[in-house]
């Protein structure tokens, strides 16, 4: 007797004893009489096994629950704090993040564990998405930086645009690098992306040692002049590192090659 | 069912994870999107259908990844799903609601978008009398919704 192939969506619901009985008939028939259905259903079996073995149940609720907890705290803090935190909850990430005074942060888990490089981390408002390499973005749309040090100590974030112009995002004021802090870290002022065309790109340099980023910028102009201003990598004094992101404009005339 | 949520995860988990694999292409946004998940359960556990949550998950599991690709728009590792991509951001005459609120309409019961039914019919197999039952329509009006896609995927013709 043919049977038909069941989907694998079938199977999982076989598999979990949830499958409507109308269907239940045909997907034995299918698994008793061939057995590429049998070895289907016994991968999803061992893959079962293999899931929660790399994904425990009581870190992944832990996980969950602080996003939960981060998405239904009533106006506790701004966007621009709450974003960081479901990012790196995400990520498998815990942090405790600063805040400006008087800013009531949603009680998160007491694991606090930094692994991996300085980063910076770009939200458009209104997402709780970070930007990731590449993606589109226009004039007028706002972002929100944010820092994330991971044991670095000083550390400034400049841009570069299509036209080449470095704008500054830390320090606020003058070129020194500013002292970071553990932790995610929004920068004070979200940031309007102008009719720049081409490309936007956020440079989050730390050192552990204080530094004048007006070296950096010198270098990212330098970087404008090259071939490759969004992929190409700024020559930096020694004991600098840096991380970027960044966006590609649309809706603005192209002028580069 | 239990509404633990550990409990939970471990036996839908593993379910949920693999639809957002086999969607998404990559490890680490399908744990994102699989997180993204149980967010929704537990922030709407009083809503959450008991009477069949594989299904039920399996559906939200579809939309957060549909939800996810849109807001990635062109990336290079999404070009081995090119067809899930097309479908997550092609227009539709449907209002562009926000992740939320589709999540939001799962849970009230009400319509599958049509990107929903469009994964369901054309990546997963199903045939259109299948996803009707799944979805709660006859099958004209899967085919009609289909017909909205259909000037931006190929695959429709026909439908």
């Amino acid at each position: 007797m043919s049977h038909v192939d069941p989907t694998d969506r079938t199977l999982e619901l076989y598999a979990l004893g949830e499958l409507p009985p109308d269907q239940l008939t045909a997907t034995r028939r299918a698994i008793e009489a061939d057995p590429d259905v049998r070895a289907r259903l016994e991968a999803l079996e061992a893959s079962n096994a293999a899931i929660l073995d790399r994904y425990p149940p009581d870190w992944f609720a832990r996980t969950v629950r602080a996003k939960a907890d981060v998405q239904t705290a009533p106006n506790r803090a701004p966007w621009w704090v709450i974003a960081p935190v479901l990012a790196m909850a995400a990520t498998g990430l815990w942090f405790v993040p600063s805040a400006p005074e008087g800013t009531v942060l949603p009680e998160t888990q007491d694991m606090i564990r930094e692994k991996g490089d300085p980063r910076v981390i770009v939200y458009r408002k209104g997402s709780s998405d970070p930007v990731r390499r590449g993606d589109e973005a226009q004039a007028g749309d706002q972002l929100q930086l944010s820092v994330l040090a991971n044991g670095a100590a000083w550390g400034a974030v400049l841009s570069l645009d299509g036209r080449g112009t470095v704008t500054f995002h830390l320090p606020e004021r003058g070129t020194a690098a500013a002292q970071l802090e553990a932790g995610t870290v929004p920068l004070p002022r979200s940031y309007e992306l102008d009719d720049a065309p081409d490309f936007e790109r956020f440079f989050f340099v730390t050192s552990d040692a204080p530094f004048d980023a007006a070296g950096v910028a010198s270098a990212l102009e330098a970087l404008s002049r090259s071939g490759d201003p969004v992929h190409g990598t700024p020559a930096l004094a020694e004991g600098l590192a840096v991380h970027t992101v960044y966006v590609e404009k649309v809706g603005v005339a192209k002028v580069s090659p | 069912m239990s509404t633990d949520l550990e409990e939970l995860y471990a036996r839908y988990g593993p379910m949920v994870l693999r639809r957002c694999r086999s969607l998404l292409r990559n490890e680490e946004r399908a744990m994102e999107a699989c997180q993204d998940v149980f967010v929704q359960v537990v922030r709407r556990r009083s809503k959450l259908n008991m009477d069949h949550p594989g299904a039920f998950l399996h559906k939200i599991a579809t939309n957060v990844c549909l939800n996810h690709l849109r807001s990635r728009r062109r990336h290079p590792e999404t070009q081995d799903n090119d067809l899930v991509m097309r479908i997550a951001t092609a227009p539709t005459t449907e209002n562009q609601a926000l992740a939320s609120a589709l999540l939001d309409r799962l849970f009230a019961r009400e319509k599958e978008s049509t990107r929903t039914i469009a994964v369901l019919h054309l990546v997963d197999g199903m045939t259109l009398e299948e996803v009707a039952d799944e979805v709660g329509l006859s099958v004209s009006g899967v085919r009609k919704r289909l017909r909205t896609l259909r000037a931006h995927l190929r695959e429709l013709e026909g439908v």
